[in-house]
């Protein structure tokens, strides 16, 4: 595996509320390689969204990385200053919001939108080279030019998504993340924005995590998928692996969901609900919905286990004991 | 920005600037039937001033202005010389036009209060915004409480308080502090020809007190209004997607904030013109301030309808004013309802 570009070790975000601590991200630790796609998928509430604003530095009160370690090349973000830590969003690590609907200023023409991003990161060309650059970026993402000139309002839902895309790209990211970027989309432009971010991405070179609930979609998009539960990581492989193999069963759940090829079966879900993050019972969080659970499951947390493919499950605990 | 558009909107300032000026006709006429010219008679007569018979002169005054004609006569009458722009004369400080006292008197007023709105809007709106933004100063935080208890005061209590704390308490200030006046807009008695720096400073001073009063009772009011938008707006998805863009702070406050917070703001100012109006003329009379004010006051205790008319015809086209030009001005400001106008 080639050099990571972000490692993140026993990262922690409590939400400190009246009730108590919500430990929406409990000890995940993950690495993406340079130039990596990683789909991120969970139930709702599983902490996807949380990662990626930890690794924004985004959490806002009462929310707070409460431990561990985001390191970007080396540097760990969870030390740096806000500044510093200003120069690293949309420089280094970009996001692509769920909400594009609503995600542009409603009362700045998007010219205006997107050279506020260059000039804040310190970019200072001229008029005409700045013009040049903005409509390669519309280019690129397969906007016409004449788009700069219009308010957010007078864009269509995959407009705006493809300009924010366009904003993402724009100084080269080492990482972008994309949190539901199409779930607010109908499906036929779900495919093209997707197929877009993959052009813009690959064309960059930038690693992606792929934030979303969609494991058809994961399947076509991403090299690697981390499977997320009650704030944990509780399996990650690559995609052929997770597909022909999946270790963990609530990841077999999520696959055995997907409606058949044909499209006749239904999604059903997995019965049960996540446990509370507030009170987390000892041992494996999902055994209370798990169709394979042991005595131990209940007493013991299962520990990560593996390099490459990762799984945290006492099944295969036992298999590599005995 | 349509012509039909512009249109309505003009249209639309007629007919309240009419309808108004028709109701302010006829209430007095008919609430009252007091004669000013008479008891202006009156008056002269017992101090001595009035040789011939008095009835002849109430009668060739009423003549004159047609007072003696029936009132919807008098209306018309009315109406048609203040389309060619004549307001008739004062009865009571006769023969000085209405036009006359209303020009010197206007630019007082216009001074005062256009500069206190001003004041207090940007002064309320930008601490209201401050406010609502993470980071805000502690002592910002200590001082709003303070404009918001001062804000359901009425401008005349506060004015009164502002006269006996900084006039009739002057030994509470220090000893540099300089005598706040609180009678009138300069120095009586003292004649300035052109606009100098003593006489600037002479015309602030006089201004503290009666701008303070209107400035102190609404700042609490716009900040409260901006900080409740402004709440809003710093979880809007655009201010996220700002943040994570890694743009600078003081650009998502300004251009992503405020510019958005700030839009219902201005709705608020309009609507809320013709009370500040109002509240304004009790100001002025209170500190004896020479604006519109004054004279309308002292123009409905003498019954000097045509005065009253004046003043009040031009208080109304000001606020008219006011929202037209918010009218037009919105569709500018809010590219959203550009289409719609
Ligand atoms: N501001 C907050 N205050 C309290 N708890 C929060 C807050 N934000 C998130 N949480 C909790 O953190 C947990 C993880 O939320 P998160 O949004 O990361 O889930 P997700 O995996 O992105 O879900 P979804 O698929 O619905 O987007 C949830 O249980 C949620 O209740
Ligand atoms: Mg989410």
């Amino acid at each position: 595996m080639a050099e990571p570009v972000l490692t993140i070790r026993d990262l922690r975000v409590y939400f400190n509320i009246r009730a108590g601590t919500v430990r929406a991200v409990d000890g995940v630790d993950l690495d993406i390689a340079e130039g990596e796609k990683l789909g991120l998928v969970g139930e709702s509430g599983s902490g996807k969204t949380t990662t990626a604003l930890a690794i924004m530095r985004m959490i806002k009160p009462p929310g707070e990385i409460a431990g561990g370690t985001i390191s970007l090349d080396g540097r760990d973000l969870v030390e740096l200053s806000e500044p510093e830590m200003r120069s690293v969003r949309g420089n280094d690590i970009a996001m692509v919001p769920q909400a594009a609907m609503n995600a542009l200023n409603p009362v700045r023409r998007v010219r205006d939108q997107m050279l506020d991003g260059l000039r804040d990161h310190g970019v200072n060309e001229s008029r005409n080279r700045m013009q040049d650059r903005l409509t390669t970026l519309m280019a690129q993402v397969g906007l016409n030019a004449n788009v700069l000139d219009l308010f957010p309002h007078e864009l269509s839902g995959g407009m705006k998504q493809r300009v924010t895309i366009a904003m993402a790209i724009c100084h080269n990211p080492r990482l972008i993340l994309a949190d539901e970027p199409t779930s607010a989309l109908d499906v036929v432009v779900q495919r093209q924005v997707m197929e877009t971010l993959e052009d813009v991405r690959s064309e960059i070179g930038a690693a992606v995590i792929l934030v979303g609930h969609d494991m058809g979609l994961m399947a076509q998009f991403a090299d690697r998928i981390g499977v997320m539960y009650a704030g944990k990581l509780v399996e990650l492989a690559t995609v052929e692996q997770i597909f022909a193999n999946p270790r963990h069963p609530y990841t077999r759940l999520l696959i055995s969901s997907l409606p058949d090829t044909d499209g006749k079966k239904r999604l059903q879900g997995i019965p049960g609900l996540p446990p509370s993050l507030l009170a987390v019972p000892p041992g494996c969080p999902f055994m209370p919905r798990c169709p394979e659970a042991m005595d131990i499951c209940g007493v013991e947390a299962p520990e990560l286990i593996g390099d490459i493919d990762i799984v945290s499950c006492h099944l295969h605990t036992e298999t590599r004991v005995a | 920005m349509s012509i039909t558009y512009i249109g309505a909107r003009v249209g639309m300032f007629i007919l309240v600037v009419w309808l108004a000026t028709t109701v302010i006709f006829f209430l007095p006429r008919i609430a009252s039937d007091r004669n000013p010219v008479r008891e202006r008679m009156i008056m002269m007569a017992a101090t001595g001033n009035l040789s011939t018979g008095m009835e002849k002169v109430v009668a060739a005054y009423e003549r004159d202005y047609g007072l003696d004609q029936p009132l919807y006569l008098q209306y018309i009458r009315y109406l048609s010389s203040v389309l060619r722009g004549d307001l008739n004369v004062s009865l009571i400080r006769h023969p000085t036009t209405v036009m006359d006292l209303i020009q010197e008197r206007m630019p007082w007023t216009l001074g005062l209060v256009g500069f206190s709105i001003l004041v207090a809007f940007a002064l309320g709106s930008l601490s209201g915004a401050t406010l609502a933004w993470p980071g805000a100063p502690t002592w910002l935080k200590g001082v709003l409480p303070i404009f918001l208890t001062l804000s359901p005061i009425p401008y005349f209590m506060l004015a009164f308080f502002l006269i006996f704390i900084f006039a009739v308490r002057h030994e509470w200030q220090p000893e540099w502090w300089p005598m706040l006046p609180i009678a009138g807009a300069s120095k009586v008695g003292t004649i300035y020809d052109g606009w100098d720096l003593a006489r600037v400073w002479d015309v602030v001073r006089h201004s503290i007190l009666p701008a303070s009063s209107i400035i102190l009772s609404q700042v609490g009011f716009w900040a409260l209004g901006m900080r409740g938008m402004m709440i809003t707006t710093a979880g809007e998805d655009y201010v996220t997607l700002a943040q994570m863009r890694g743009l600078r702070p003081d650009r998502i406050f300004g251009q992503y904030g405020m510019r958005n917070a700030l839009l219902p703001q201005l709705t608020s100012l309009a609507l809320a013109m013709s009370l500040i109006v109002s509240g304004v003329i009790l100001v002025e009379y209170i500190f004896r301030y020479p604006g519109m004010g004054s004279l309308l006051f002292d123009a409905i205790a003498g019954f000097d309808y045509f005065v009253i008319y004046g003043v009040v015809l031009v208080l109304i086209i000001f606020v008219a004013t006011a929202t037209l030009v918010l009218d037009l001005v919105y569709p500018l400001i809010d590219p959203r309802v550009r289409r719609a106008a």
